[in-house]
Formats: C-alpha cells, structure tokens, sequence
C-alpha cells in the first residue's frame, strides 16, 4: 500500500493536513513539524513530537508505508541540517533537535536515521552538545540513546558508555542514565541476562554524582533525584530482586555515606554482616598485587624477556575484565600506559596499541594523551602525533609532559623554529620539568644543525604534516582546524613581526572548517580568537553577536566576549572612566564563572587590567581595589585548599587552580601575607609588563574549559 | 496561520518554556516562564485559599513514553492507587510505590520542560469526578477544553488519562507569605489552541471552553501555576478519553462566548474583537 493510500486507510479520507503534506514534502513537513511551525488545528496544544510518536505508533499497526517513509525523512533531514545553519534563527535549535532525535529514538523502524547518525559520531559532542541544556532541551542525550539502543554487535562504544557513568569532566548529570542503558544493551555474552557490569555502573554513577555535590558542582537534591532515577530505572530494566540484593549487600560498604544513602532508598538496608548470594553472580575485584605485577613485567619488557609479552597480555585482560565490568579503567590505563613505555623499539606497534587503548579509555587523564604522542611518533606518524599532541595541550595547560611532548612532534614534523618556541615557553612555565626540556632541547638543536636552519612553515600546513593521509577516523576538516589552532597558539608564542602570517594562515584554515562544518563550535570559536589576535576585537564582536544564543552564551565565548572588550578599551586608552564601560568588560566574564567552576575566579583580574586603560573618579580607585580583594581572596582561599590536600580535585577547579598559579607567577605582589596587602600601584607596572602572557593564560583557561564545560 | 504559529512558538520556547521541570522556582530566573515572572496584572487568583483544590489532567501514554514503563501497566497501578483513595483505603503500599517512581521519572529525566500547569478547580469538576463513571474523562476532556485528547486524529483507539486532584496550597507563593502563583491562563501561557478563549485582565476567572457546544449557563473554572511535583497520592481517578472532539469547535466558540458574555457584559469588547467573524 502506497504512504498516501495508507494515510487514507487510517483517517477514512480525513487525515489531520499535515500528514497529506508529509506525504507531499516529507523533509519539509518534517522541518516545519519540528520547529512549531505548523498549526495543527485543535490538535495544536499539544507537543509535535508526541503527536508524530502517535501517528508512527498507529500506523505501524497498518502497514509498512508511513514507517518506512519517516525513517527516510528523518535520515535525510539530521543530513539536510546537520552541517547548515539553516536552523539557527528559526529559534532554539536546540528544542528542534530534541524533538527531532527523540522521534528517532523512540520509534521502531530507523535503520537509515540511525545509519547518518552513527556516520556522525565524532561530530556530535560539538554539534549537538552546546545546544544541550537541560533533560528537557537535550538533543545529545537523545542522539546518544540512539545509539544505545541501536548498537547490535557493535561494542565499540563500551568507554563511552562508562564515560557517562564516571561523569567524565564536560559530561551532564543527566547523562548518567544513558550510559547505563548504553551498558545494558551492548553486546557481550551476558546480554540477555542480569547484567553484573550495570550494577556497577548505578553504584559509579552515584559516586560520581557525589564528587559533582563535593566539588559544589552539583545540588545534593538534583544529585540524588538522578542517583534514584537511575537505580529505579535500571533495577526495573532487571527485575531480580536477589540480584540486586547480593550486588547492594556486596558493595554498600565501600560507597561513601551520601550514595549510600540516595541508594539504600532504593535497595533498601544492605546486610553487609550477612551478605545475600545470588548464583552466577561475581562481582569483579582489583587484585592487589596489579601494581607489582605491572612493575616486574615493564621491568621484563624492557629486558626484552621472552615470556614478558605474554605476562603483560594476562594481567591486561585480567585489567580489561575489571575495567569492563566495574566501569574502573583506571589500573587499566595505568598499566597500558606503563607497558607501552616499557616496549622496545621493534614492538613499537603493539606500544602504540596500548597507548590508544589506553587513551580512549581516559582522555580526561594528561598521562594517556602523552603516551599515545610517544608511541605515535615512535611508530611514525608524525601528523597525528602532532595533532594529538596540539589538543593535548589544550586540555592541559598545566601538564609540563604535554607540552614537551608537542616540541618533540613540532621537531618530528620539521617545524623546527616552533618547537624552540614551545620549549622555551615550557622552560618559563614548568621550570620542574627542566630536565626533561634539555634533552629535547639538545635534540632539537641536533636538528637544526643537521637542517641548517628550520623549516620554513610557510608552505601549505596540513601537507607539512608528514603521513599523507589523514587517518581514517578523523575528517579532512577537524584536520585542518586542529591545525589552525596550533597555529593561533604558536603564533602566540612568536614574537609581534612574525605573528601576521601565522594568524593569517590560521585564520584561513579555520574558515575553511567552518564552511565545512557551518554549526561547530571548535571552528567557531578558532575565528574569534584569530580576530582577537590580529587585534580586530570589532570584527569578534560582530561575529560573536551573529551567533545564536545557545552558542554565543556558553561560557568560552562569553570570556571571549569580555576579552575582546578588555581589547578595545586598551587600544584607546586612555579612556575616561565609567561604570557601565567596566560593567560591558566584566560582565561577560561573570557570566562565563557562574556558569564554569574553571572560569570563576577570572573576572576580577580582567576588571584590573581594564582599569589600567582608565583615569579619573573616585569609583575607579574603588573598582581596582574591589578587584584586588576578590583576586587575593581567590588566590588566599585555594592555597588554603591545597593546604588541606582534599584530594585528586575535580578537573574544573584544578584549572582554576592552575590559573591562580599563574596569576600569582607573573604578578607575585597577589600572593598577599599577613599584613601586606598589594596596592593597585605596586601592580599597574607588573599588570603592563605582563600584559602579552596575562592575555595567553586566560586565552588557555578558555580554550581548556570548552572540554569541561 | 503557519507564521502566526511558528512566532508564537518561538516565544513560548524562549520565554515559557525554557528550563526543566525540575528546577527550583525562582522567580527571578532567566528560565522561568514570562508568566509567573511578571505576574502582576495576573494575580486574580493569588488569594486563593490553600485548601481549595486543583485537577490536572495527564494523558497516560505520554507519562509512560517518558518514563519507559509499560501504559497498561501503569494502568493498572494508577487505577489501584485512585480506588484506595476514593475509598480511603490503604491496599495498594506497593503499587503506589511504583507508580511514584514512574511519576518521578517521568517529571525528571523524562525531560519534561517548566511550562505553565493548565489547570481546573475541584469545585467545577467535582459534579463529574466526585464519584466517576466510566465515561468521565470524555466529559471532563470536552469540559475542560482540551481538544489535542482527541483519540481518532491521533491514530490511538483510546487516550488513557489520569486526573491528580491536590490542594492549592502545594502550589508556589511568591515569598514565604506572599501570594499563591496561580493565575488566569493567557494566549500567551500555552500553544496557540482553537479552545482556548482569552478572559479579559481582571475578570477574576479563567473560562473553560465547553468542547460539546452544550452551552453550559458556568463554564468551568480554569487557572494555571509553575509545574510542582505530581506524586501517587495526588491520583484520584483513571479514565479514558474515547470519543472524537465534536467536530463543531467553531460553534461552541461562539456559545462559549455569548455565554460568558451574558454572565459578564465587560466581556463584548473583546469577543467582538477575537471572534467578530463568527
């Protein structure tokens, strides 16, 4: 039966209108359903996605037509929008999307929307994920359970899944649900069984809903609301109460007392003294003599014993079962990481093996990124080492390895000059890794003795990359921006008369990226920042103010926002002062902190160094010292923190924490003691001086917050 | 119509509809809907007392989708849950349990958005719902106006709904002491609805548009709050809603009208200018 016969079956000839006109322009119709702009009539209070669910609901009892119809217009229109900004000003996106993926995902027949939504898995995070709010406006958490529910054979995802549940840094508390059901319908030889490795993963989601409550990221009530909805939801899903029961008496004692608590009022008091068993049932344990084991077999390796590489294969697999099971990979990724170092150079391919295991493991871990740079340049490929290594850095401004392991790929690559560039800037700024930055250096002046003079970067710049073709799992264009953003960061590092053409060249690739990719907000945001750095903080402006909210809100480029203002104010000083000039500076940047622990305490000195472009009036005096008090306090409150050693911090304030550092390294006369308070005057010299390195550390706060946010 | 549609889409996507239902009211928040933020010329309503109670119609199928339970099921908990109350007794610990967690779910990370509660006063649905019959949620659906439950244009043989009946008191005030946010629905509050007559400012009440046409001489009251949390003990009954909207909407409209016009003259002006074509 033909789509329009079928609709004509289900409604006797009187089907609501936009059916016939779905049948008529499927895309279309489907544009125009989802965006609200279609009057439904008397049906028209209700919500259009639930309508479209009710209609694929009731003609799934008819006929094949309207199913297969919807499946193919919804393939084609996340293809049609996906890479336009065809939906930007037709008013959050944002909820168009959301309703849109979770039609997808509830309907039963969807094997192409499914199909262009997996094509685009390396995407999403950065397409989808700045227009995620809340669960109610959450377009990524619906693509996501797309593919939790469609993944068949596929246990590819299985980190990403645990991702969710360990609330790895810039994943939702919302999403901790969908990486349960992400481990629930993943392949594996218990599927269709209860499943040991979800359990886990309810008690690791609360633990890690709890570390969000103790780095005052999360409200205990919304904490617990998720802790419980996922452990109701999932106990559900296995409706074996002696399961759960054996699981809960087994692991309550090692919870700390708030996740205990969230999910003894779902499980109920645990009778750890009398543990229940459940047959079949075997928790995985840590052994502890892992480390030991770990040790003695790097030890082997390195001696090239001969029964060492099967050693290290049975204790991995005994890591990889835990890690599988438990949703703890971190032993895992240690070990990988510290066998992969231990390889000699003719198994420089299984190093790079367990380097990349261990990598997609952790990437919230510094020691997984450097390495897999290792082991990629011991294998060869120079360019993704390179590439790596540059968003490597950008993760972790404050790792000392990252940043030596980028000279070494820059050096590997033949970009001579920019790898003395960043080793000298790592020599300032990690003077406790100098050890390790001589012997690059000297390496590095090896090179240049045995090239002359170093390479000169002006030609093409991907094509500098050696490895020819772009590996196989990133695209052309997420190539090319990585590329334009170790440009704009190296030409930071330059001196002023040899900047132009690196920004130039950045600013072209990122272009080019945003052309391919007119909605992400990587490209975007490279724009703005090469038009901060060619000094056109106008130009910024105007195209921060063309972006729609959901993006031009997010805290990186609102600290952008407040940078660029920051710009202008200095490049006409000096400018007489007013209250609602500072307000239009720092605003933006309390904004960004309220909404980012990372950024919270950047505000006030961006208030000081905008006064410094001032003259005139009382409320200057009193805006400067209003920003002192808040910039000592903040430095004064986190020294205290570390004092009290409150363990591994959350990534968000070990940034803040670094910047503060920072702050506190160029400008000492913040570093207040008792008694001796800094003046503004004993600052204005050192915040003038500093200007050039004070704009580089806030620019690499913003940039490593886009990954936490 | 379409562009009439899609701006005021926009608006109540931006300004109305723009957070969770689970955040914490404030009516200072950026996210929380126009409607109780400038509520001023709203507060008919405000005084009303804590104990007058509300009805909130929900349609079954869509709580389940949102809260990956079974509609049958759900059902048939919901169904246990409203008999225990109505008869004041406690049989159902269990059932009221699970309906619970689903409810919870279904309002949090169902994902359910902030926007304005629609709803009728105990004291108008009481006639219909104090003892329920087993078409009562067809009378209360053409009562209360709420034309998108309508099972035959939805392609579903029958919409299953649940009626939660709770005091006003549980609804926000605006401080500790200040006035209850309970307000006069709008044009504004919701999506634009062909069942939906704006009462003019200051009326003092919110008039339910009568589906049937059958002109009642009191329309139903009907008012609006922030979401709050809807738990099992709030279902007072279960019904389904299993005949089509009558296909006159444009004529009960126009009775609906010459109704509230009669009760209230202040009200020509107004229905001249919305409804003068009809």
């Amino acid at each position: 039966m033909s789509l329009v016969a079928e609709i004509d079956e289900a409604f006797a000839g009187s089907p609501p209108d936009w059916l016939p006109a779905f049948a008529h322009d499927p895309v279309g119709s489907l544009t125009k359903l989802f965006t609200e702009e279609w009057f439904h009539g008397h049906l028209n209070a209700e919500d259009p996605d639930e309508l479209l669910l009710d209609w694929a609901d009731g003609f799934s009892e008819i006929g094949p037509a309207f199913g297969e119809a919807l499946d193919g217009a919804l393939a084609d229109w996340i293809v049609m929008h996906w890479d336009s900004r065809s939906l930007w000003h037709a008013g959050s996106p944002g909820v168009t999307w959301h309703r849109a993926l979770r039609v997808v995902a509830l309907i039963d027949h969807k094997p192409a929307a499914t199909a262009v939504l997996r094509e685009r898995v390396g995407e999403a995070d950065d397409v989808l994920g700045p227009m995620t709010r809340h669960a109610a406006r959450d377009p990524l958490g619906w693509y996501w359970t797309v593919l939790a529910v469609t993944q068949g054979d596929d246990e590819s995802l299985r980190e990403k899944w645990w991702s969710f549940c360990n609330l790895a840094p810039g994943v939702a508390p919302f999403h901790g649900r969908i990486g349960l059901l992400g481990l629930r319908r993943i392949a594996g030889p218990d599927r269709g069984r209860f499943r040991e490795s979800v359990a886990a993963g309810v008690l690791r989601l609360a633990c890690a809903l709890d570390q969000r409550v103790q780095d005052r990221a999360l409200g205990q009530r919304e904490a617990m609301q998720v802790a419980r909805t996922a452990a109701v939801e999932t106990r559900a899903a296995y409706p074996f109460p002696e399961a759960w029961a054996a699981v809960w008496d087994a692991r309550a004692d090692k919870l700390e007392e708030r996740p205990r608590e969230w999910l003894a009022a779902v499980f109920g008091a645990p009778r750890g003294d009398r543990p229940r068993r459940y047959a079949g049932l075997s928790l995985p344990k840590p052994d502890p003599d892992w480390f030991l084991r770990a040790g003695q077999i790097a030890n082997l390796l390195r001696r090239h014993d001969a029964e060492a590489k099967k050693a290290a294969t049975a204790l991995l697999n005994e890591q990889r079962y835990y890690a599988e099971r438990a949703g703890d990979a971190s032993m895992l990724t240690k070990t990988l990481c510290q066998l992969s170092s231990a390889l000699g150079p003719d198994d420089q391919r299984l190093a790079h093996e367990w380097a990349d295991e261990a990598w997609a493991w952790e990437r919230s871990n510094p020691f997984t990124w450097s390495t897999l740079v290792i082991a990629l340049i011991a294998i060869g490929d120079f360019s993704t080492a390179l590439a790596r290594a540059a968003e490597g850095v950008e993760r972790f401004p404050d790792d000392p390895v990252i940043a030596t392991n980028l000279a070494t790929a820059l050096r590997r690559c033949g970009r001579l000059d920019d790898a003395g560039a960043v080793l000298r800037d790592a020599g300032d700024r990690f003077p406790s890794n100098a050890n390790a930055n001589s012997r690059e250096l000297a390496k590095l002046v090896r090179a240049q003795s045995e090239h002359g003079v170093g390479t000169d970067d002006a030609r093409d710049p991907v094509e500098l990359m050696p490895g020819a073709d772009p590996p196989a799992h990133e695209s052309d264009a997420a190539r090319i921006l990585t590329e334009a953003r170790l440009l704009l960061r190296l030409a930071a590092l330059r001196p002023a008369d040899e900047r132009a053409s690196r920004l130039d060249r950045a600013g072209a690739l990122a272009d080019a990226a945003v052309k391919a990719h007119p909605q992400d907000v990587e490209a975007l945001m490279t724009e703005i920042e090469v038009l901060l750095d060619q000094s056109k903080p106008e130009d910024a402006a105007k195209l921060i103010a063309s972006l729609p909210g959901y993006i031009a809100q997010r805290p990186p480029f609102q600290a952008l926002r407040a940078s660029g203002r920051l710009d202008e104010v200095r490049a006409a000083a000096p400018v007489k002062f007013e209250q609602s000039i500072l307000i239009g500076i720092v605003d933006p940047w309390k904004q960004a902190g309220s909404e980012h622990a990372a950024l919270s305490a950047g505000w006030p000195l961006t208030q000081l160094r905008a006064t410094t472009a001032m003259y005139d009036g009382t409320d200057l005096g009193d805006a400067q010292d209003e920003a002192i008090r808040h910039l000592v306090e903040a430095i004064s409150s986190d020294a205290d923190r570390r004092a009290a050693g409150s363990g591994l911090p959350q990534r968000n304030r070990a940034l803040r924490s670094w910047w503060l550092g920072e702050v506190q390294r160029l400008i000492p006369p913040l570093k207040a003691t008792a008694g001796d308070v800094a003046t503004y005057a004993s600052l204005a010299p050192l915040l003038e001086e500093q200007s050039e390195r004070l704009d580089a550390i806030d620019r690499q706060l913003i940039d490593a917050a886009r990954f936490t946010a | 119509m379409t562009s009439w549609n899609a701006h005021h889409a926009l608006y109540l996507k931006e300004s109305v509809r723009a957070g969770s239902r689970t955040d914490v009211f404030d009516a200072s928040a950026a996210s929380t809907p126009e409607t109780f933020r400038l509520r001023d010329p709203l507060d008919e309503f405000a005084t009303t007392d804590g104990v007058l109670e509300l009805v909130r119609i929900e349609d079954l199928g869509a709580i389940a989708r949102r809260s990956c339970a079974d509609v049958v099921t759900l059902r048939a908990w919901a169904e246990a849950v409203a008999l225990d109350r109505r008869t004041n007794a406690k049989a159902t610990a269990v059932e009221s349990a699970k309906l619970n967690d689903r409810l919870q779910i279904w309002q949090g990370a169902g994902g359910l958005d902030n926007r304005p509660v629609f709803v009728g006063f105990w004291e108008s649905v009481a006639e219909v719902l104090e003892t329920p019959s087993v078409t009562w949620a067809n009378t209360v659906r053409d009562r209360l106006g709420l034309s998108l439950y309508d099972p035959g244009s939805r392609l579903r043989k029958r919409i299953d709904v649940v009626a939660f009946r709770y005091p006003a008191r549980l609804v926000q005030r605006t401080s500790r002491r200040g006035g209850c946010l309970l307000a006069r629905p709008t044009v504004l509050d919701g999506g634009l609805s062909t069942a939906f007559c704006t009462a003019p400012a200051g009326c003092g009440r919110g008039s339910c548009l009568d589906l049937s046409g059958g002109g009642s001489d009191t329309p139903w009251q009907e008012a609006l709050h922030p979401p709050l949390n809807y738990t099992a003990d709030m279902v007072w009954a279960v019904g389904s809603i299993t005949s089509a909207v009558p296909s006159t909407l444009a004529d009960a409209r126009a009775i609906h009208l010459a109704a509230v016009c009669d009760a209230n003259p202040d009200f020509w002006a107004l229905a001249v200018e919305t409804d003068g074509d009809l």
